[in-house]
């Protein structure tokens, strides 16, 4: 098979998979974002989560740590971050830098109560 | 020489029928069971470990005609042989495995096959483009002291044609006295698994049977459903950073770790170490659920309260 078909394929297979629509998960709630975090992160406690209003993400707190949960694909990848954590807050939404380019900043879409609790909590 | 045909070549055609049927089962039973963009990618590594696989296959052959040419017998293409080759193979990829899994240099290459977080058979195509400069045709080369390189080979290429169809969750276990000596979908779920209970296990390619004698095998349980992916997950759908970022990582720790034998170390410890032990290997990981399963079980053993419900530390959720 040439190179040129074997591209070919792959973008058909990735197509199809895209038109049956593939790939689709729910919003995650906080009960799920603190069990995630405790359940992928060995040893992590939830104490207080905050997750963003279009569920692609969260921000669970912990003692002296924290875990972010970002929205990749049909599941969620996490990361523990050590406090305090790198945050800045905008009229809409809080965005918590990772430091790691690709992973990139969450940002969590809350309401302004939320926010400034949030901002000064951590 | 032999000249025999290459299976995989004739495997690609089933390949693509299995996945689209998989997806059509995901279709009414999983939405979440495939995700595009990350079917995407596995499909792309697993094209572009087939061009790095053309371009070095000269290499590796020239390799094995060397080593071939010091063989201790020549067994020649007898039927037993066939077998016997089979088997041996199958050891070796075990040795291969194993080693690829607790050598960063080597892990480096081979975590490419596991940084997808979702398990289906586009993920047995997810493969490595730099086998070769890891080293991973070293671990074959004692089978050309005793078979024809060819033979080797084709016994190759039959193995990992084996090792696609157990790249899913739709099958769930096969009848027992097939768990019991081959690799099945549920033993590779493990293999696959981040859950700390089930890490650096299963290395098996097609007979479990080599886990099991040299203890590295794992039961599936139904309590302790699979989490896939690696440790610490990409969080990224980029094609290069998943090919390199192992590579990428190995390069940033050699270059800043003080010392000779702590830049020596960061190529060849286990995947986590690291020289202040500031990151977990999969070692430290269980000790940590251990330690940590242990004290809920003696936390459960001190509660008055028969509802489970309350007794588990509530997270607080300020949005509700």
């Amino acid at each position: 098979m040439t190179l040129g078909g074997s591209l070919l394929g792959v973008l058909v297979l990735a197509g199809v998979a895209w038109g049956l629509g593939l790939g689709r998960i729910k919003p995650i709630t906080p009960t799920e974002a603190a069990d995630m975090a405790e359940l992928r992160l060995t040893a992590f406690q939830a104490r207080e989560t905050w997750v963003s209003e279009d569920g692609a993400g969260a921000l669970i707190l912990g003692g002296g740590e924290a875990a972010l949960i970002k929205r990749h694909g049909a599941d969620y990848a996490l990361r523990r971050l050590p406090l305090p954590l790198n945050i800045h807050g905008d009229d809409d939404a809080v965005t918590i830098e990772t430091g790691e380019m690709l992973y990139g900043p969450v940002r969590l879409l809350l309401p302004k109560q939320m926010r400034d609790k949030l901002l000064t909590l951590v | 020489m032999e000249k025999l045909p290459n299976p995989v070549e004739y495997a690609v055609p089933a390949f693509i029928l299995l996945v689209l049927a998989e997806m059509i089962y995901a279709r009414f039973r999983r939405p979440a069971y495939y995700e595009p963009k990350d079917t995407l990618t596995s499909l792309m590594l697993g094209l572009g470990s087939q061009i790095a696989g053309v371009m070095t296959a000269t290499a590796v052959f020239v390799m094995a005609l060397w080593v071939y040419q010091y063989r201790i017998v020549d067994i020649g293409y007898t039927w037993w042989a066939w077998i016997a080759c089979f088997l041996l193979d199958d050891l070796a990829y075990y040795v291969f495995h194993r080693t690829a899994h607790r050598v960063r240099w080597f892990w480096a290459s081979h975590v490419v096959h596991h940084s997808s977080q979702h398990y289906n058979l586009s993920t047995a195509l997810r493969q490595t483009w730099t086998g070769f400069i890891s080293l991973t045709f070293l671990f074959r080369l004692p089978l050309f002291l005793i078979f024809p390189p060819a033979m080797v080979f084709f016994c190759g290429g039959l193995n990992l044609i084996y090792q696609f169809w157990i790249h899913t969750e739709a099958i769930g276990r096969m009848p027992k006295w097939f768990e019991a000596v081959m690799n099945t979908p549920s033993h590779h779920r493990v293999h696959h698994a981040t859950n700390p209970r089930y890490l650096d296990a299963n290395y098996a390619g097609v007979f479990i049977i080599w886990d099991k004698m040299f203890g590295s095998f794992i039961a599936e349980r139904d309590d302790d459903i699979p989490r896939y992916g690696i440790v610490k997950q990409l969080g990224s759908f980029n094609l290069i950073w998943s090919a390199f970022h192992e590579w990428t990582g190995i390069a940033r720790d050699v270059w800043s770790a003080p010392g000779v034998k702590n830049k020596w170390n960061y190529m060849v410890k286990e995947p986590g170490w690291s020289h202040d032990d500031s990151r977990d290997t999969s070692e430290m990981i269980r000790a940590k659920w251990q330690a940590q399963q242990g004290e809920g079980e003696a936390q459960w053993a001190n509660l008055t309260s028969s509802s489970s419900a309350v007794d588990r530390p509530e997270a607080q959720s300020p949005v509700g």
